[in-house]
């Protein structure tokens, strides 16, 4: 269907060549993750593909892009756009009109459509997207999910014969996943259009497509077979693939086989491996520490609201603790860290703050927000770090640097960095203020394997050295292999708090909170062993067996 | 209401919304004129008044009224404080004396200080016009679709790329009044100090920077977006019919606009000796009104 | 807490709009700032811009006084003109352009107020008392010519009405040649009460001389031009003082020129001649200070020095005479402001003891009385054995507060028998024939200090014979 061949490109301006002598084939009906750092490239694949690479002031151009033996680079883009259709990662920044029914026929409307067939088409392009009835609905009135479909259904009603998709589920939820994961299925198996996303979230996505690419410093290192990707690259952290955790625990086990089939490594440790059905007990944590945050029976509602949004929040948090609040969008993890920082004030109840009101203290606290971006202030890295942090010891703050691998960027505009850079820049800034309480609100989003690898890090000895972090996650695998505690939201209270064996090992409880189930709960569910949310849970109950083996 | 709703147009069904977005935009061309034409303080009261009660007609929300109170009274008493200390032309009349040109070191340095009688007035008359451009500013904004007011440009065969720049403008304040919000809230908690974190008004300086990159980020994924999209094939876009009642209307208004400007046209040449004895009755209309 | 701060700023708006809506009207704040007379009725007048108090031209206003149905009509510099009731109630109002208005005259029955004004085109009109309605005009520019660009704008300088209701007008503009002279352009016209032409002086060319009064005698069946050019340059078609013309075809009659005083150069009469009641003899005075008495004929019976103009350190002083009016009691003189020869623009060292006075001469030229005033008499009108003065600015001796206001004088004997106070100089008066009622104009000011004093506003008094 369409032939990418030895194509290169490098940017006006640039030395390094951004795509490097790329070659792939997309063929009809194909569903195609592509993945890889932030960096390798990926962005101006989807360029070529959807030729809105060459332009005016565009760099240098080789190779070839064709279709059916037709050179497509000769197509404008509003003819390529009948051929490919792109969805972007954010919403906000593709959606132009007011209300769905006019963002949706947009396309149709500039190619001088009578208005009656574009009312059709709107209609029945909405409902395959699953917003039927949504017609006349206020674009801003939808949530980020439906907005997401509604950016789908503004390219897909021209029919395109592929459809690319640039990290359309960074923002979304497990639940939310699993829904728009069905709903491109489903294009691709009914409608037959070809489905290409590019994404992180490799170890979610992977039982949806059953071809992976993989790039890397501009060129592809692998495309094939999604199951067989992992014995080539699936455990170089330097590709920045997250393997599913079915995959690690096969490598970690040294199963004959890897794959991310829950049933298959199931019955893989079954024949291979040695089951001990104990009662395992979990590493008793320290004494308790002393108190840093106590909330008791704190509740918000935000102006004009009719319900609170918060009701009777009670909890305790110790010093050195890591603990991670997860839930639904909508539950109120976001209210609660506003709560903490001091942002907003509590409707009722008390919240005590390192031993005093959170008035007094809010400052001694960092707060990284959802888009760590905004929190970028400065020209320089280190200017960035000394904000307001005059006093600041200046060989701890180049030690937290070289720690945070920002001693070369020193001098470099943080905005110019890249995705993971940035995080780690702001994290720096906050952690140079010693805080005494770390809220990270969704640390990972978005990031590449090796930015989660050291955010990870970063908490690790932020809390061994008497810091406390509490922070918001979809991720369950991320929960459990962090958090000294989970808090579970819903509906603006806290269903259960609990280590992350007794939280995410309930499956009444996961689906409360819209959280998809730990892979390892499965395994070891089909193991019949104590219940793990964690590979190392699991791996205390599984040990290589059999002479021979490695 | 968060400060992203307060940009966004209303969902309201009423009268303004359903404009064509080229009488939107006639009206507020007109407006803009009058404004600039008219200097008689009570008319362009009047004027400023008219604009008011169009938001009622359009039923601006409350909050949105608040909001749009807090920048007028920032434009109006700004302007006529402003003038009243430092007005500069003559006649001008002191009222108030604040401090006198005998009060020991500051009266020599600043020759006094007073209010001044035709300041207060001139800073009104000044006041007035922003403030009328910024209500129907605010009138079209919150009640205009992007789309409404792009084809309205592209109708009036105004180039698309600057059509979709201007419209592209409105269509992101809403994201942009959102984001600076919340670049104020990472400033706040960046704060060392329990002022530095309450206030909003030190901060405002700094959101040039995060917000600048996140725009041509955003701007770049927007273009490409709206670019497959078929946007640049101007030509083969079906015309959208001016209603004939809005389009009168419209018409009517030109030609109050046309007869202002060219009175006033008339009166400044007669002044500067291009004076027409039958136009006299338009002389002194123009003298009492505009 | 922000909806309470939304609150606040709406209700500030509002309040804010009120007071846009205060200070864009008519009626501004601007005079609470002001003193308040609390004798008589008051009446804003609308906004003008505030002079200088030591200026040289000053804010005017003419008022005069309908007996018929004890009204007021006052002209004001915004070009409008109001009437107004016994209390000061307003009964119409009527802009009447976009010039100034200089001089006010009643028609014999009161039915018609003829207005003259400053402007582009010098508008006479022919205003309905009753009504407001323009029942006439004619523009002054095809007497003497416009040149806005140069902003030599043409001006009815003064009106009389006869018996007849025919109005006279005098018409005059000044010239700024290229050559960098100045010029006058200067005529009389005759109306009928229709409005219809009746004659022109001179006919078919104009006046280059500054016209500034005139009066009329359907007694003496003759008009008295007085001309006020401080120069008269070699080649002067008019330079004379006087000039006699026939009431009813306007030929010349004949003329006068009094005789020079130093250090003038001519003889300038800026407010006066005027007849007395019979027609029989004519009174007024120079601004070089003497007072003249004439028949009609045009012969001087007697002179007097109201001022003799007197040397001081250099420059020559002396105080400015402007009327000159024949009564039953006497002869009555006015001097004004003291006048420096050197520099007319600039307030004198010293004032002349002559100055800013009203004087009696019996008719035959003995002196009765001198009443002198604590400002300028800006205007006089007279009623039955009472004289009101309008007591303006006193540029020397800056008293605000004594200084302003009307006064009524007893004409027998000079005495003062009232004295109403306003903050604020008072440019223009009439009063009742029976005495009254006294209206005057207000005008602000803002004084060296940068106080603004006064407003511009209309007042009206009442006075009852033998009470304050």
């Amino acid at each position: 269907m369409l032939t990418i061949k030895n194509v290169s490109y490098c940017y006006a301006g640039r030395n390094i060549p951004t795509l490097k002598n790329i070659s792939i084939d997309i063929n009809k009906r194909e569903m195609i993750l592509i993945a890889g750092r932030t960096g390798c490239g990926k962005s101006t694949l989807i360029k070529v593909i959807n030729g809105l690479l060459l332009g005016k002031g565009g760099g240098q151009f080789s190779g070839e892009v064709t279709s059916k033996g037709f050179n497509i680079l000769t197509l404008t883009p509003e003819e390529m756009g009948l051929l490919v259709g792109t969805v972007y990662q954010s919403p906000d920044d593709q959606l132009f009109a007011m209300t769905v029914e006019d963002e949706v026929g947009f396309v149709l409307e500039n190619h001088g459509i009578a208005s009656e067939i574009i009312k059709a088409e709107v209609t029945s392009t909405l409902k395959r997207v699953g917003l039927a009835g949504f017609e006349k609905r206020s674009i801003h009135a939808l949530s980020g999910g439906q907005r997401q479909r509604l950016a789908l259904a503004s390219v897909l009603i021209n029919k395109p014969q592929i459809l690319i998709l640039d990290e359309p589920v960074s923002q979304m939820n497990p639940v939310g996943v699993k829904e728009f994961l069905g709903l491109l299925k489903e294009l691709n198996e009914v409608d037959g259009i070809t489905i290409i996303v590019v994404e992180h979230r490799v170890h979610e996505l992977a039982k949806y497509f059953p071809r992976l690419v993989v790039m890397y410093e501009g060129g592809i290192i692998y495309d094939g077979d999604i199951n067989q990707a992992w014995y080539k690259v699936g455990d170089e952290i330097k590709y920045g693939l997250r393997e599913p955790q079915n995959v690690k625990l096969c490598r970690k086990l040294a199963l004959s086989k890897l794959t991310n089939e829950s049933d298959e490594v199931i019955s893989l440790i079954r024949n291979e491996c040695c089951i001990d059905i104990i009662k395992g007990e979990c590493e008793a944590k320290g004494a308790v520490s002393k108190a840093v945050l106590v909330a008791k029976n704190i509740s918000y509602c935000y102006a004009g609201a009719k319900e609170n949004t918060l009701h009777n929040v009670n909890f305790t948090l110790s010093q050195g603790e890591t603990v991670a609040v997860m839930g639904y969008n909508g539950a109120g993890k976001s209210t609660l860290f506003n709560l903490i920082a001091g942002l907003t004030n509590l409707t009722s109840g008390e919240l005590t703050l390192l031993g005093g009101t959170v008035a007094d203290n809010a400052h001694k606290l960092g707060f990284l927000r959802q888009d760590p971006d905004l929190m970028l202030l400065a020209d320089t890295v280190t200017r960035e770090i000394h904000w307001h942090n005059k006093n600041a010891d200046e060989s701890q703050i180049m030690e937290l640097m070289k720690r945070l691998d920002l001693s070369d960027k020193a001098k470099d505009f943080p905005l110019a960095l890249s995705k993971g850079q940035r995080l780690r820049v702001v994290l720096a800034a906050l952690l140079a203020r010693q805080p005494k309480l770390l809220l990270l609100d969704e640390p990972t989003t978005g990031q590449d394997q090796q930015s989660m690898l050291d955010i990870k890090n970063i908490i690790s000895e932020y809390t061994t050295s008497g810091g406390t972090v509490l922070f918001c996650t979809h991720d369950v695998e991320l929960a459990a292999e962090i958090a000294d505690r989970v808090f579970l939201m819903v509906k603006g209270t806290l269903l259960k708090i609990g280590t992350p064996q007794e939280v995410l090992s309930q499956k009444n409880l996961l689906l409360a909170g819209g959280l998809s189930l730990p892979p390892m709960l499965r395994i070891s569910e089909g193991l019949k062993i104590q219940k793990c949310v964690t590979l190392e849970e699991v791996t205390r109950h599984v040990s290589k067996t059999t002479v021979g083996r490695c | 209401m968060s400060v992203r709703q307060l940009w966004e147009g209303a969902e309201g069904d009423n009268v303004i919304m359903h404009l064509d977005g080229r009488s939107k935009l006639f009206v507020l061309f007109s407006i803009a004129i009058l404004a600039i034409t008219i200097d008689n303080p009570r008319t362009l009261f009047l004027l400023f008044s008219g604009t008011l009660l169009l938001h009622f007609a359009a039923r601006t929300s409350i909050y949105k009224w608040q909001v749009m109170a807090v920048l007028l009274l920032l434009g109006l008493w700004g302007s006529m404080v402003s003038q009243a200390l430092f007005f500069a032309q003559t006649p001008r009349t002191p009222i108030f004396m604040l401090i006198s040109p005998d009060f020991p070191i500051l009266g020599p340095l600043t020759n006094g200080l007073f209010i001044y009688q035709e300041g207060i007035l001139y800073g009104a008359i000044q006041g007035l016009r922003s403030s009328i451009m910024l209500s129907m500013g605010l009138l079209i904004c919150w009640n205009s679709d992007p789309r409404q007011l792009l084809k309205a440009l592209m109708a009036w065969h105004l180039s698309p790329q600057v059509a979709f720049m201007l419209v592209t403008a409105l269509r992101f304040l809403p994201v942009l009044a959102a984001e600076a919000s919340e670049v104020i809230t990472a400033l706040r908690l960046r704060s060392n100090s329990k002022v530095g974190r309450q206030s909003i008004c030190r901060h405002l300086p700094y959101v040039v920077n995060p917000l600048l990159a996140r725009c041509l980020r955003r701007a770049q994924t927007l273009a490409l977006s709206v670019v497959s999209r078929g946007f640049f094939l101007a030509e083969n876009r079906k015309k959208v019919v001016w209603p004939m009642k809005e389009f009168s209307s419209c018409l009517v208004l030109a030609l109050v606009v046309l007869v202002t400007v060219g009175s006033k046209l008339a009166y400044l040449a007669s002044e500067q000796g291009l004076y027409v004895g039958f136009l006299r009755y338009l002389y002194d209309w123009t003298k009492l009104y505009l | 807490m922000k909806i309470v701060k939304g609150g606040i700023a709406l209700v500030v708006l509002f309040f804010t709009w009120c007071f846009l809506f205060w200070i864009t009207g008519d009626r501004t704040p601007w005079q609470f700032f002001s003193h308040k007379n609390t004798e008589g009725v008051e009446v804003y007048l609308g906004d003008i811009p505030i002079q200088n108090y030591d200026r040289m031209g000053f804010t005017r206003g003419v008022v005069r006084y309908v007996a018929k149905n004890n009204s007021w009509i006052v002209g004001t510099e915004r070009g409008e003109l109001f009437c107004f009731d016994g209390k000061g109630k307003q009964v119409w109002k009527r802009s009447l352009g976009i010039g100034k208005l200089v001089t006010i005259a009643l028609s014999k029955k009161e039915d018609l107020v003829y207005v003259g004004e400053q402007s582009p085109t010098g508008q006479l009109f022919a205003v309905d008392s009753n009504t407001g309605d323009m029942v006439w005009k004619y523009a002054a520019k095809a007497l003497v010519g416009a040149d806005p660009g140069s902003r030599s704008y043409p001006s009815v300088v003064h009106i009389a009405v006869d018996n007849e209701d025919n109005v006279y007008i005098t018409a005059y503009r000044y010239l700024l040649n290229q050559d960098g002279s100045r010029g006058y352009n200067g005529k009389i016209c005759s109306f009928s009460k229709d409005g219809a032409v009746n004659w022109q002086f001179p006919e078919k060319e104009v006046m280059d001389t500054w016209v500034n009064w005139c009066d009329v005698s359907n007694s003496a069946g003759e008009v008295v031009v007085a001309t006020s050019a401080y120069e008269t340059p070699l080649g002067m078609r008019y330079p004379k003082t006087m000039y006699f013309l026939n009431l009813k075809t306007g030929k010349l009659r004949h003329s006068l020129s009094l005789p020079i005083v130093a250090p003038f150069e001519n003889t300038v009469m800026r407010g006066s001649p005027n007849y007395s009641s019979d027609g029989k003899y004519l009174a007024g005075s120079s601004s070089d200070g003497r007072a003249f008495f004439l028949n009609s004929g045009g012969e001087v019976l007697w002179t007097r020095e109201l001022s003799l103009p007197q040397q001081v350190e250099g420059a020559w002083l002396n105080a400015s005479g402007r009327d000159g009016f024949v009564v039953p009691e006497g002869v009555v003189f006015t001097t004004i402001n003291t006048f420096n020869r050197e520099n007319w623009q600039l307030p004198t060292p010293v004032l002349h003891p002559g100055n800013n006075s009203l004087f009696l001469f019996d008719f035959v030229g003995n002196f009765k009385y001198k009443y002198k005033a604590d400002g300028t008499m800006e205007e006089i009108a007279f009623a039955k054995g009472i004289v009101a003065c309008a007591v303006g600015r006193n540029v020397r001796t800056h008293d605000y507060k004594l200084a302003h206001g009307a006064i009524l004088i007893k004409l027998s004997d000079g005495s003062l028998l009232k004295r109403f106070p306003t903050e604020g100089p008072v440019q223009a008066i009439d009063i009742s024939q029976d005495g009254k009622h006294i209206g005057g104009i207000e005008a602000p000011a803002v004084t060296p200090e940068g106080k603004v004093i006064g407003a511009y506003r209309f007042h009206i008094w009442q006075y009852e014979q033998g009470v304050g």
